[in-house]
């Protein structure tokens, strides 16, 4: 559907109502305009399709028209009133230099024209709403491109940011980082570990860690981490280094395996930690608590004996109130004595001092009150405590007191998490050519997945907020140095609720067979 | 006759404890309460048996049992080394040094006992 044709007609009296006349039977809308003025007025207010004009206006008057009607589209076309004659022809012809459309002359030219008037029209309006999706189009891809380009600036400008932040942390941490590939190259040593290490990092990246061996103590360490990193996921261990003043500093030297997002092996990576200060606090704290144990103890040595004394009737008799009193004071300073030990133990904590001090020691003699400390606890929730020694006779060469701190710890373990009314039970048997220590309860039992970690340092199964058991978590790891420092190993056995028993098997001493006689040794 | 034994203990606590146990148990028991002190009343009153501690002030007991295994007069006389102190080879120390048996505090009553009966009763 063609839409109408609006035409403004700039013409004199006659020609005005002539070319109305023509235009208007033609279905175009007409309006007229007297003046140039008027006309120029009528286009700007818009809404023109063609301005038909009458040739006896001044041509530059028409000329501006024209420039007008292309300034806002319109067509422009030149009306020509009479016949036709050269001259008229000369002015069209410069006319139509300047865009002029036609010439109208009679009423059916004015419908030719027309007729073309509209087609230019039309496609004109073609032409327009096509460019104008054009813009639109190319308007939202700048638009789209625009974003994208933002984005990708904010996004490059998150990620230098965050390498800046990352490398910031690194360089400043307090502690050494050394980051080494697959490959076994050093790509990283930061400020610290370049300090601990006495290397600068130019020197050593790129380079393999293997190349770094016999130049500094805290990298002979490291070498050898990360040598181990094969069979193990990780490696913590103290190191001994003395620095440019010769002073002696301990560095937590602690070495893992790394995997990159995807999961993929990406290298080792080893924190250097000077734990100096804390290392000497420790050692401050341990001689205090030495020191307080000490002093504990020394009273309550008084205490045990003459309480032992009296409830044996050594000073006169007692009646049976008395004696079960003095008999429950003995028991109590047993029951201190063993924290008191536990106390001093804390100390030395580090396997290499266990086992240190072995003599032969009777089965009958290592027994003899091992379990004192805990009978009133286990009496509280009536669990029954049971000895059963089948290899009577038999001696160890062990050191009595760290060996029997082992099994207390196991007992006390058993009796910790023993069912109330239940039996914690203590069995020695024949194994080969050595005894096996057996110690069992019928308690809740370990889940499989924590019977390993159950002998680290600190370690215990239930959240310490939360949990019904006491202790530090640290009788367990006490018990394996010692049993691993005679040269065996604490098994495990147990399932969740059934109950658990912990065993660990030690050669029986034969002293024909023995170079290591004691002086010292028993009978 | 009644065996003597001399305590070089520098706690009166554990030298009054010790005593009582050892007399109830038909021992005279004499004390002092530092090395020094212990060497000379060891040569002039001769007892049958010596309980040394450890950690003491002045000369410790490991120079102490030295002394008195140097002077003939004392050198006969089996000495137990007796502390709280865990050392470490504590066993292997005294033994080279020439104590007759090494013993821990706290102590179980019989057990020192039975300790003191076996090494007088050694000796005699």
């Amino acid at each position: 559907m063609v839409a109408t044709t609006n035409i403004l007609i700039l013409a004199s009296g006659a020609n005005a109502a002539l070319w109305q006349q023509w235009f208007t039977e033609v279905g175009a809308s007409v309006a007229t305009a007297g003046s140039v003025d008027a006309a120029t007025a009528a286009l700007q207010a818009g809404g023109t399709h063609a301005l038909v004009a009458e040739l006896a206006f001044a041509g530059e008057q028409l000329q501006a028209l024209c420039d007008r009607c292309q300034d806002h589209g319109n067509e422009f076309v030149l009306g020509v009133e009479g016949a036709p004659g050269p001259a008229i022809y000369e002015r069209a012809m410069s006319m139509a230099a300047l865009g002029v459309l036609s010439c109208a002359d009679s009423s059916t030219a004015a419908a030719k024209l027309l007729d073309r008037l509209q087609g230019r029209v039309a496609s004109r309006e073609r032409a327009r709403g096509e460019a104008e999706r054009w813009r639109v189009q190319s308007e939202e891809l700048r638009r789209r491109c625009k974003l994208q380009a933002t984005k990708f600036q904010e996004s490059q400008e998150t990620f230098y940011l965050d390498l800046s932040r990352m490398m910031t942390i690194i360089t400043n941490i307090m502690d050494g980082i050394v980051f080494v590939d697959r490959d076994g190259n050093v790509t990283l040593m930061n400020p610290c570990a370049e300090d601990l290490l006495g290397m600068k990092s130019f020197v050593a990246i790129g380079k393999p860690i293997d190349a770094m061996l016999g130049q500094h103590e805290l990298l002979d360490a490291l070498v050898e981490d990360h040598g181990r990193m094969g069979e193990q996921k990780e490696v913590f261990r103290t190191v001994e280094v003395h620095d440019a003043e010769q002073d002696l500093l301990y560095i937590k030297c602690m070495t893992s395996r790394v995997h990159d997002y995807r999961g993929h092996p990406a290298g080792t990576l080893t924190v250097l930690r000077d734990i100096t200060a804390e290392f000497k606090t420790d050692q401050l704290k341990n001689q205090y608590l030495s020191i307080v144990a000490h002093e504990l103890r020394t009273p309550l040595t008084g205490i045990k004996t003459f309480a032992t004394m009296m409830s044996k009737g050594t000073l006169g008799g007692l009646n049976d109130r008395q004696e079960r009193v003095c008999e429950s004071i003995r028991e109590q300073s047993v029951r201190l004595e063993h924290q008191i030990d536990k106390l001093i133990n804390l100390g030395n904590l580090e396997s290499e001092d266990y086992g240190q001090d072995r003599e032969v020691v009777s089965m009958e003699d290592f027994f003899a009150g091992i379990l004192l400390p805990f009978e009133q606890p286990a009496r509280d929730r009536r669990i029954e405590l049971k000895i059963r020694n089948e290899v009577e006779g038999a001696s160890l060469f062990a050191d009595r007191s760290d060996l029997r701190r082992a099994c207390q710890a196991l007992i006390e373990n058993a009796v910790k998490f023993a069912k109330d009314d239940g039996e914690v039970a203590i069995e020695v048997v024949q194994d080969g050519d050595g005894v096996r220590f057996h110690v069992t309860d019928d308690g809740i039992g370990i889940d499989p997945r924590y019977q390993r970690r159950i002998f680290e340092k600190f370690f215990q199964v239930e959240d310490p907020l939360t949990r019904h058991h006491g202790g530090a978590g640290l009788g367990l790891f006490v018990a394996r140095g010692i049993v691993e420092a005679h040269g065996s190993r604490i098994e495990v056995s147990s399932q969740l609720g059934q109950g658990a028993d912990f065993s660990f098997m030690l050669p029986i001493y034969q002293p024909e067979h023995s170079g290591l006689v004691s002086g010292a040794a028993k009978d | 006759m009644q065996r003597t034994v001399l305590i070089i203990e520098d706690e009166k606590l554990i030298i009054v404890s010790t005593q009582m146990v050892l007399e109830a148990a038909g021992f005279r028991v004499e004390s002092a309460t530092n090395g020094e002190d212990g060497i000379t009343h060891a040569r002039t009153q001769k007892p049958d048996l010596i309980l040394l501690d450890i950690m003491m002030p002045g000369i410790d007991g490991w120079e102490t049992l030295t002394r008195l295994k140097r002077d003939a007069d004392t050198s006969g006389i089996p000495v137990v080394i007796f502390t709280a102190r865990e050392h470490s080879r504590g066993h292997q120390k005294s033994a080279e040094m020439g104590a007759a048996d090494y013993f821990r505090k706290p102590f179980e009553p019989d057990e020192l006992i039975e300790l003191v009966e076996k090494h007088v009763g050694q000796q005699a």
